[in-house]
């Protein structure tokens, strides 16, 4: 009977502590975001020789850890690999993964993930070398192609290659270093991931001029910031800190600007909401009210974010394209902040 | 937390028992709750983590099961497979494969570093100072460096090597290219050539089992893993049948009954055609490909059976004369077994040949078999010749003629049907499933080579171990009697250094097995990259993946286990 009532009681305590804290007390008590990132794509999340992290993809965790501790440096960040940053991320190794994922359904659904928004609207497509005499996807049959493991870039792959009656040999690799490895030492005639993607490493070849991109996209991959599910809290501070980010572009917010936009008594009532003057929505989300000017005057609105990272005047020369305000022709588009 | 209150109910009992000594100082009392103690735990922690994984899982709204095998995997891995995988083939599919390559990898890569190992092992107890430190610095090397590192070493060396495409390949005749990408070699084609099939206007072959060309070739491969299951269920069955048969040897000194034989026989026939029915339910393998399937199957159990009656006839001979025993059954499993695993290794990488080739493949096989058994009837004669007049005849010529005359009768009578294939490159100067040939991936040599040398260093040592624990006297005793060197080493050293040799011999191929999981690092698809990593990250499902995983090592684990034991109970001391 004591027996009995031992081992009940050691059942009890360990189901009990199997109950999941929220995440958002655990990082406040840590005093740091565990943000899981690329190992390395330029433009999008890449470490400097001093230590220090940037990126599009970064500036997302900068903006989190400024909207919970005012201030964007106080973010761990936990380089991951294509194949294991959903278990990683499940496991709470990091709480929020900003690491160019594509939103899809099994991911959302199967892997028990939550997508909080987009952060880059991308496509996949295909680079070549110059040499191959290759100018269109089409002409591609036959050919050796290099794709990164665990992606949905090689699921889109097989299909594009199927529906199209074409044939091809995949060469799977596991990171993306070694695709580009493995792509310029020859091992594949075409090197195959987001266009993004294709954009950035291009910068980091020999002699970039030397491949073309093919003009076809062949899928959506809308990439966001990605965290469990089960924990919306959690989610809802991510989400909208991306949103205040865009917002925050459509409203002429920036950087330089925002303290003065804060202080500033005849600032619009959607400035002032967005950068807790107003409204305190701040603290609805469990943050302080000013949580979003910290992360809008440290880390800067999208576009701002868009034209340091990757934009025509970086290496990686990406145009704005899909990735627009939804007021300049483009697809970003932010629910309203009210 | 869990274990400390474990352990506090442990001691609970225990200091209970002190009120009614009596009782709980019987030993069998104590031993039931000392057990049933330890049992309760084993179950309640299964139960827990089992609970536990469902209960965290179902809150994630992840859905536990194995579901998901029965779902098209959805990419195309690379194509270094010895059957072609598609992105619509089942996930069972994927593990499967990945599983096969697991074990080629693996058992050429423990024959290579047994061969390997014994050479480096005996060469550091030679006498030539050269060799000696040679061998010496070849195992210090080897065994101080992570395999890992290796592996990453030789991949990238490789990679320095010229591209097929941007410069010119190391080439030699016939199509022979060496690139940063894969060997690539003629291969001998069955089927092509003159005539293929026909002879003086008759077709031998062309009957029903044998009309099987047109098929896709994703289900060719289907008869040949049957062929190999049958391979292994036969040879399980005619190793308990040799065991039984000692047994009643032993007891009553009676010849076992053939009638076990065939129905051992009969047990595999059945088993795998029942696998393949199971396999045709599910739509992997059509009617065709099973009715050729039954009709190796038939073949292999015909070759089961005369294998099992010629080395009956040589053990009955073994023991009226008292001669040293011809091994019969390990001439002939050592050659099926070759050859086997090197046609399936060469298989990487070359497209499969269409049904006929690989039929006239396997009359090839058994024709080769067959000659090996008359070989064999050939030594056992010669071994009565000596063991009469202490001559022996030499054998040497007769055995090849035999070869030469099977080989050549089967090939004039399928028609001469052996032509060369000469790998071509396609429009991208590029050789791929398509191209012909042989090709062998670079990562697939590197990862065996690697394997292959790595364990061989420790292989070595034990070796020399072995030879070491043999008394010195046996040797000068050998010496003495005017044994010549090789023979000293052969049959005086090597047999005792065995016993010594072959249990941690064991644990390195063991070893040898697990580190083939490395080959995710050069991008090799073994079982690991292609299902731990690959459909992991595509479908979730990490819990399970990994269990599947880990039952899958142990199975090769506990299979090597069992392989090496009974070795060892060959080759220990014999206790009378």
């Amino acid at each position: 009977m004591k027996k009995l009532a031992f081992v009940a009681a050691a059942g009890a305590v360990a189901f009990a502590g199997g109950v999941q804290a929220d995440t958002l007390s655990d990082t406040i008590a840590r005093g740091v975001l565990n943000c899981g990132v690329n190992i390395g794509v330029p433009g999008f999340a890449e470490q400097a020789d001093d230590g220090s992290w940037s990126g599009l993809d970064v500036d997302v965790c900068r903006s989190v850890g400024a909207a919970i501790f005012g201030d964007a440096d106080k973010v761990a960040y936990f380089p991951v690999n294509s194949s294991e940053r959903f278990n990683k991320l499940n496991a709470g190794e990091y709480d929020l993964l900003s690491r160019n994922t594509t939103w899809t359904f099994s991911r959302d659904v199967d892997l028990g993930l939550s997508f909080q928004g987009v952060n880059y609207y991308d496509g996949q497509g295909f680079m070549v070398p110059t040499s191959l005499g290759v100018s269109s996807a089409a002409d591609l049959d036959g050919a050796t192609v290099c794709v990164q493991t665990g992606t949905t870039t090689e699921l889109n792959l097989a299909d594009f290659f199927a529906d199209n009656g074409i044939s091809y040999t995949p060469y799977v690799v596991t990171t993306a270093a070694e695709t580009n490895e493995a792509y310029l030492a020859g091992l594949c005639d075409v090197y195959t991931t987001d266009a993004s993607g294709l954009a950035a490493n291009r910068t980091t070849f020999p002699d970039p001029s030397a491949h073309l991109i093919l003009p076809e996209i062949v899928s959506k991959e809308p990439l966001g910031p990605v965290t469990r599910q089960g924990d919306d809290v959690w989610g809802d501070i991510v989400r909208w800190t991306l949103n205040a980010m865009i917002i925050a572009e459509e409203l002429g917010i920036t950087s330089d600007n925002a303290a003065a936009m804060a202080a500033d008594a005849d600032a619009s009532a959607g400035v002032k909401r967005l950068l807790g003057v107003e409204g305190g929505y701040g603290s609805m989300l469990g943050l302080a009210d000013d949580a979003f000017l910290n992360s809008l005057s440290q880390v800067g609105n999208y576009g701002e974010s868009f034209a340091r990272n990757v934009g025509p005047e970086t290496a990686v020369g990406l145009d704005r394209g899909l990735n627009a305000l939804w007021t300049d022709g483009g697809i970003l588009y932010a629910p309203p902040f009210r | 937390m869990t274990t400390s209150n474990m352990s506090a109910d442990g001691n609970a009992v225990s200091s209970g028992s002190g009120g009614t000594r009596n009782i709980f100082a019987t030993r069998w009392l104590r031993n039931i709750l000392v057990q049933t103690f330890i049992v309760g735990l084993i179950v309640f922690a299964v139960v827990y983590f089992v609970n536990n994984a469902q209960v965290n899982l179902l809150r994630r709204s992840g859905n536990f099961g194995l579901g998901f095998m029965a779902t098209p995997g959805s990419y195309d891995p690379s194509p270094f497979f010895p059957i072609p995988l598609k992105n619509n083939d089942l996930v069972f599919r994927f593990l499967a494969l990945g599983y096969i390559n697991t074990i080629i990898v693996s058992l050429i890569g423990i024959f290579a570093a047994t061969v390997l190992g014994f050479v480096m092992g005996l060469a550091r107890l030679s006498n030539n100072w050269l060799i000696a430190r040679a061998a010496t610095v070849y195992v210090e090397i080897l065994r101080n460096i992570p395999l890992a590192v290796w592996l990453l070493f030789a991949f990238a060396l490789a990679l320095t090597l010229p591209n097929i495409v941007a410069s010119a390949p190391i080439s030699g005749p016939l199509g022979l290219s060496i690139s940063n990408e894969k060997i690539i070699l003629p291969a001998l084609k069955f089927g092509d050539g003159m005539g293929a099939g026909t002879w003086l206007g008759f077709a031998p072959f062309d009957w029903q089992p044998f009309k099987t060309v047109g098929l896709e070739t994703s289900v060719m491969g289907a008869p040949l893993v049957g062929l190999l299951i049958a391979f292994g269920i036969g040879a399980a069955a005619l190793i308990v049948l040799n065991r039984r048969q000692d047994m009643m040897r032993a007891f009553n000194d009676r010849e076992i009954d053939t009638l076990y034989v065939w129905l051992g026989l009969l047990a595999v026939t059945v088993v795998v055609l029942l696998l393949f029915g199971a396999n045709m339910a599910l739509g992997i393998a059509s009617s065709v490909v099973f009715a050729a399937t039954a009709f190796y199957i038939l073949i292999w159990v015909a070759l089961f059976l005369a294998a099992f009656t010629i080395s009956n006839r040589i053990e009955a001979r073994e023991r009226a004369t008292d001669a040293p025993g011809i091994k019969s059954i390990g001439i002939i499993f050592r050659t099926v077994a070759g050859i086997v695993l090197l046609v399936y290794a060469l298989m990487i990488e070359t497209s499969i040949p269409p049904m006929t080739s690989w039929t006239m493949f396997w009359v090839f096989l058994i024709g080769l078999m067959i000659a090996n058994c008359l070989a064999t009837l050939l030594d056992i004669r010669a071994q009565d010749i000596q063991n009469r007049t202490g001559e022996r005849p030499a054998t040497l010529l007769a055995k090849a003629a035999i070869f030469i005359v099977v080989v050549s009768a089967i090939f004039v009578v399928l028609g001469g049907p052996i032509g060369v294939s000469v790998p071509e490159p396609n429009k991208f100067g590029r050789y791929t499933a398509n191209s012909g040939g042989l090709q062998i991936v670079n990562g697939f040599w590197i990862l065996v080579a690697a394997l292959a040398i790595y364990t061989s260093a420790f292989i070595a040592e034990t070796v020399r171990a072995g030879i070491q624990a043999v008394d010195k006297g046996q040797t000068e005793a050998a010496r003495s009697v005017g044994m010549k060197q090789s023979h000293i080493t052969n049959l005086i050293v090597i047999p005792q250094a065995l016993r010594v040799i072959i249990p941690p011999l064991n644990s390195q191929y063991m070893n040898l097995m697990k580190n083939s999981s490395l080959a995710a690092i050069i991008s090799f698809p073994e079982i690991t990259s292609i299902f731990h990593g690959t459909i992991l990250n595509q479908k979730g499902h990490a819990i399970e993946i990994t269990a599947i995983i880990m039952l899958a090592y142990l199975t090769n684990s506990l299979l090597i286990s069992a392989v090496m034991n009974t070795i060892n109970e060959r080759v220990k001391l014999v206790e009378r």
